[in-house]
């Protein structure tokens, strides 16, 4: 996959993949997480010690914990957290 | 020059949280087509392994870890505090009897009126306490404040209505537990009107069920604890293992896939949604397999938590053996203490027909849910990450993961710490009394009122059950899942009936008094 097909961000050769808690696919938030998955908060609760560091992965749309790998990795957008990018200014 | 071009890229590395010990890796931002910015800032280019790994680390998102980064912690923080309250007060000649208050009995409406208003500045005061032991959890937890005390303002007077409503002279005569008749208006609300999202804020069913379980261990002595823990430990493993593999090997009969399958089948055997979502995570589940092993299990307890007590009723079941029927048969807490709970509110106003302590149900219910059953999915997590790791393949394009022990104490769920410590700190307390001084004062200045603000825990969740259950919102399951949880269920409501009333049945007699 090219960089452009991938929304500007290349994928990583295989010795370098990041790991699920720093790529942008992995949904964080504990309060999008229950707005994505139904029924969660009648019975249960994203803020609740069982999820621990699980979370979703939108790519695979799966479980995944911070620590796991794949090859999909993406950086978080660089347009987001690098604001003096040059494709910014 | 190249010094130059370093020092520019290690300024900007700090900046941007890029680690510097990779300014030493043979990276010349020339390579770029613009100058001053390293080749993969340029769509098109292709990176070096080193460029990779620095252009990928953007800040990672955090996740909390500690003693107030869950809804579990703050349960027992919360509880524990209000108990240790409560006790300070007690040991002052005080009581919290004044915040801790309930509607009386009433035959008119009239009465109810007139109760209402006499305890208005009572209700005022207990709405304040718990607005703020629960909005520092909830800011604590990176919620909105205004939002959740906006929702929670409504959630209680919503539950004051109820619980007056329960009181009334004539509600058992029609099954207006307050349980119950929450749950249904919860239901009928949420299924027939659009709730606004900011109102979702205040219905922390998970939250409202945990501090009420803390506040409950204050009510179960240790002996009990360590004297039934056992037996409710022998039981749920029974259980539980018979239910996770009836539901595993039938949804494998039906050609579910394995992960799928543990899923459901955790649901069914352990703690219901967090039960799944446990495993879910634990094996790398699908999020439309977790969508409908959720959905399973909130659509069983629900259906649950009205016919375990009539069944119960039906069969003449003590409060004790109806109490651990439930705890072994309900999926979820929060439906299981209903259901437990609108059986001891039967037998209190049954006038003798349901044989047993009206509060044996729910405790009989607590030891056998809670002691027996949710203390465990550390272990079923782990197991089940290390069987999926190991002998389950994801596909190359997968997500790889590790096993650690670690997931055993990460998963646990930490509010039994606070349900325990709150049995240890009544049985101190009251080991200082003769019984016949714990009955007569203890009782009813400590342990009374803190039974009190748990009855308000509880009810603001069987309120919240209902109005998070929009029916509408549920997963279509499919038939294959359906049969293969609906067969989990079948076997574990005649396996817990048989191990509650007939196998164990002296030891939860015993707690029916």
């Amino acid at each position: 996959m090219s960089a452009q097909e991938n929304n500007g961000l290349a994928t990583l050769p295989k010795a370098h993949h990041g790991q699920c808690g720093d790529c942008r696919h992995w949904l964080a938030d504990p309060a999008a997480l229950e707005q994505r998955m139904a029924g969660m908060r009648s019975f249960g609760s994203a803020y609740s010690a069982v999820i621990a560091a699980s979370r979703l992965c939108t790519r695979h749309d799966c479980w995944s914990a911070e620590s796991d790998t794949c090859n999909r990795f993406a950086g978080h957008a660089l347009h987001q957290h690098y604001p003096s990018h040059p494709e910014r200014l | 020059m190249a010094l130059f071009f370093k020092t520019i890229r290690y300024i900007d590395m700090r900046k941007y949280h890029f680690t510097p010990l990779l300014l030493t890796d043979n990276v010349s931002p020339l390579k770029g087509r613009r100058f001053g910015w390293p080749a993969y800032y340029n769509k098109g280019n292709e990176m070096s392994g080193h460029e990779a790994a620095i252009a990928v680390r953007a800040p990672r998102a955090e996740i909390r870890v500690g003693i107030f980064s869950n809804e579990d912690w703050w349960a027992v923080w919360i509880g524990l505090a209000v108990i240790v309250a409560a006790w300070a007060l007690f040991a002052n000649g005080v009581s919290l009897k004044w915040l801790a208050v309930a509607p009386a009995k009433w035959k008119t409406l009239a009465e109810a009126g007139e109760g209402l208003v006499t305890r208005l500045p009572n209700y005022l005061a207990l709405f304040a306490a718990f607005a703020v032991l629960f909005g520092v959890a909830v800011v604590s937890l990176g919620q909105s404040l205004a939002r959740f005390l906006s929702a929670f303002l409504i959630l209680f007077v919503a539950s004051l209505l109820i619980f007056t409503t329960s009181s009334w002279a004539e509600a058992s005569r029609y099954n207006l537990e307050a349980p119950l008749l929450a749950l249904a208006l919860g239901l009928l609300v949420s299924n027939t009107t659009t709730l606004p999202d900011w109102f979702q804020a205040g219905l922390r069913v998970e939250f409202y069920i945990k501090v009420g379980i803390v506040l409950l261990g204050a009510t179960l002595p240790l002996t009990l604890l360590v004297w039934a823990g056992p037996v409710a430990v022998g039981q749920a493993t029974i259980v539980s293992l018979v239910t996770f593999f009836s539901i595993f090997f039938a949804a494998k009969a039906l050609g579910l896939d394995r992960r799928f399958a543990a899923v459901l089948g955790t649901g069914g055997a352990v703690c219901g949604v967090s039960a799944s979502i446990a495993a879910a995570g634990a094996v790398r589940a699908k999020r439309e397999e977790t969508s409908i092993a959720i959905t399973l299990v909130v659509l069983w307890a629900i259906v649950m938590i009205f016919v375990l007590p009539f069944a119960s009723r039906a069969l003449g079941l003590t409060t004790g053996e109806a109490g651990a029927w439930i705890g072994t048969s309900e999926f979820a807490d929060a439906a299981g203490i209903a259901a437990a709970q609108a059986y001891g509110d039967a037998a209190r106003n049954s006038g003798g027909t349901i044989v047993g302590a009206p509060d044996a149900a729910v405790q009989a219910f607590t030891l056998m849910k809670i002691v027996g059953r949710d203390i465990w999915i550390g272990i079923w997590a782990f197991v089940l990450a290390w069987v999926a790791t190991t002998r389950w393949d994801r596909g190359a394009d997968g997500v790889r993961a590790k096993v650690s022990v670690s997931e055993i104490w990460t998963r646990f769920p930490k509010f039994v710490f606070g349900f325990v410590l709150a049995s240890v700190f009544i049985t101190w307390v009251a080991s200082h009394y003769a019984l016949a001084d714990y009955n007569k004062i203890v009782k009813p200045d400590l342990v009374a009122p803190i039974s009190t603000l748990r009855t308000w825990a509880f009810t603001f969740c069987f309120l919240s059950i209902g109005l998070t259950t929009q029916l509408r919102s549920l997963t279509a399951t499919g038939w294959r899942p359906f049969l293969a949880f609906t067969a989990g269920v079948a076997v574990n409501i005649v396996i817990g009936y048989v191990l509650s009333v007939h196998v164990f049945a002296d030891y939860w007699n015993s707690l029916a008094g």
